[in-house]
């Protein structure tokens, strides 16, 4: 049964009777939608974009408002720089997923990019978008500074301790809520790479860690917006 | 007006090809399923997959090249939603194979075969079910990205593994094929 011709007059008689459809059916079936595979990794793409895009736009603003004003206008230039450099890397990211979606590279060549998108390329841009929100943030900032005649940082200590807290909590937010899709993506390399499909069997354990995570982060961000309607309310009063 | 009637142009050339060559796309979502309802599952989704991409495909290569890239590759992706509902499938769910006393001796040197490469790691099996379908080794090799060279080794290992899983089965061709 070595023989290959042997094989292949045996698979001639696999028959798919039973399961061929007409043109109708098929024509109908194009009517139905599908899930697209990559949608939450496309989606923090595309608000991390409009992110990007609003900073840009406020730091070109700031660049002209600070004119002649030191330090705060390198600062806003290498900004609006970095915004630039963060928006290209997410445009070719979104359009090499794109690609993915489209499924008609050959085989390896799609293993390849799949591997380079989520081993490396999305963990990059993981970094980037973390920083993009700080990023506007310090922007608007400037830009209300900057109506009010002068940009100045009060306590600069409170500050930096703000920024970074907000960059590793949406840090923390994009990984859990990339968590289902990476992992799974990573389980399938593994196993189209390695013929390793053991780790299929962690899923369901993966599953309920995520599940716990993600409950502990609707818990501090539920408690973050109690705290800031409180804060609110003493202010108010 | 007109862009409506290039549109129902396309999606009756696109029907037509598929109602062609849809045996092609039955037996790959039999070796890349084990029940009916991902069969038909998967069946869509190759449908949807390749419609989504007709409009992108110009002829840069075959049709059947391009056909068997969407196809394969969607049913090596496909393997997500199974992990997704169902990461650890028990033997109960596995489609039974039919009694081989209600079969003859071909369709059940089919089932055979069809079982051993379900067997098989993801990429070999997409390696031998080209080979089956009679596609040379340059189409093997644009189709899947390795080597002709590649393709040839792969071929002799994964040809001794179903020899070796069809004598373990206690299937010998000759009492079959021929």
């Amino acid at each position: 049964m070595s023989d290959e011709h042997d094989l292949q007059a045996l698979w001639k008689m696999e028959t798919t009777d039973g399961r061929t459809v007409d043109a109708v059916d098929i024509a109908s079936s194009l009517a139905c939608h599908t899930n697209r595979q990559f949608l939450t990794v496309k989606l923090f793409l595309w608000i991390g974009l409009g992110i990007l895009g609003v900073t840009f736009a406020l730091d070109v603003a700031n660049t002209f408002g600070y004119w002649g004003g030191g330090a705060i206008w390198f600062v806003q230039v290498g900004m609006a720089l970095l915004a630039v450099v963060f928006t290209v890397y997410g445009i070719c990211l979104l359009a090499d997923i794109e690609k993915l979606e489209r499924a008609d590279e050959n085989l390896l060549e799609r293993l390849r990019r799949l591997r380079r998108i989520f081993r490396r390329r999305v963990e990059i841009w993981n970094l980037m978008w973390a920083a993009s929100v700080p990023l506007m943030i310090f922007a608007i900032n400037s830009a209300v500074d900057n109506q009010n005649g002068h940009f100045q940082i009060n306590r600069p200590g409170l500050f930096t301790a703000i920024q970074i807290a907000s960059f590793i909590f949406i840090y923390a937010v994009t990984r859990i809520g990339q968590y289902p899709l990476v992992s799974e993506i990573k389980i399938l390399m593994a196993e189209l790479e390695r013929g390793n499909g053991e780790e299929i069997a962690t899923l369901p354990a993966r599953r309920r860690r995520w599940r716990f995570w993600f409950a502990v982060l609707c818990v501090v961000l539920i408690s973050l917006l109690l705290w800031a309607a409180w804060q609110t309310w003493i202010l108010a009063h | 007006m007109k862009d409506s009637r290039q549109a129902t142009e396309l999606r009756d050339t696109f029907v037509a090809s598929i109602h062609q060559v849809q045996g092609i796309l039955h037996r790959i979502c039999s070796l890349y399923t084990w029940t009916p309802e991902e069969r038909q599952d998967l069946w869509q989704e190759i449908l949807l997959q390749l419609w989504r991409t007709y409009p992108t495909f110009r002829g840069h290569s075959q049709f059947s090249t391009w056909l068997y890239r969407v196809a394969l590759n969607t049913a090596l992706m496909h393997r997500r939603s199974r992990m997704r509902r169902n990461p650890t499938m028990s033997i109960d769910e596995i489609e039974p194979p039919a009694a081989p006393e209600n079969m003859s001796g071909s369709e059940h040197g089919v089932r055979l075969l069809t079982g051993s490469i379900r067997e098989l790691e993801q990429l070999d099996r997409a390696v031998i079910l080209l080979r089956l379908e009679e596609k040379s080794y340059q189409e093997i090799a644009e189709i899947t990205g390795l080597s002709e060279g590649a393709v040839s080794l792969r071929l002799v290992r994964i040809r001794e593994k179903l020899r070796k899983a069809l004598a373990s089965k206690g299937y010998s061709g000759e009492n079959y094929v021929g």
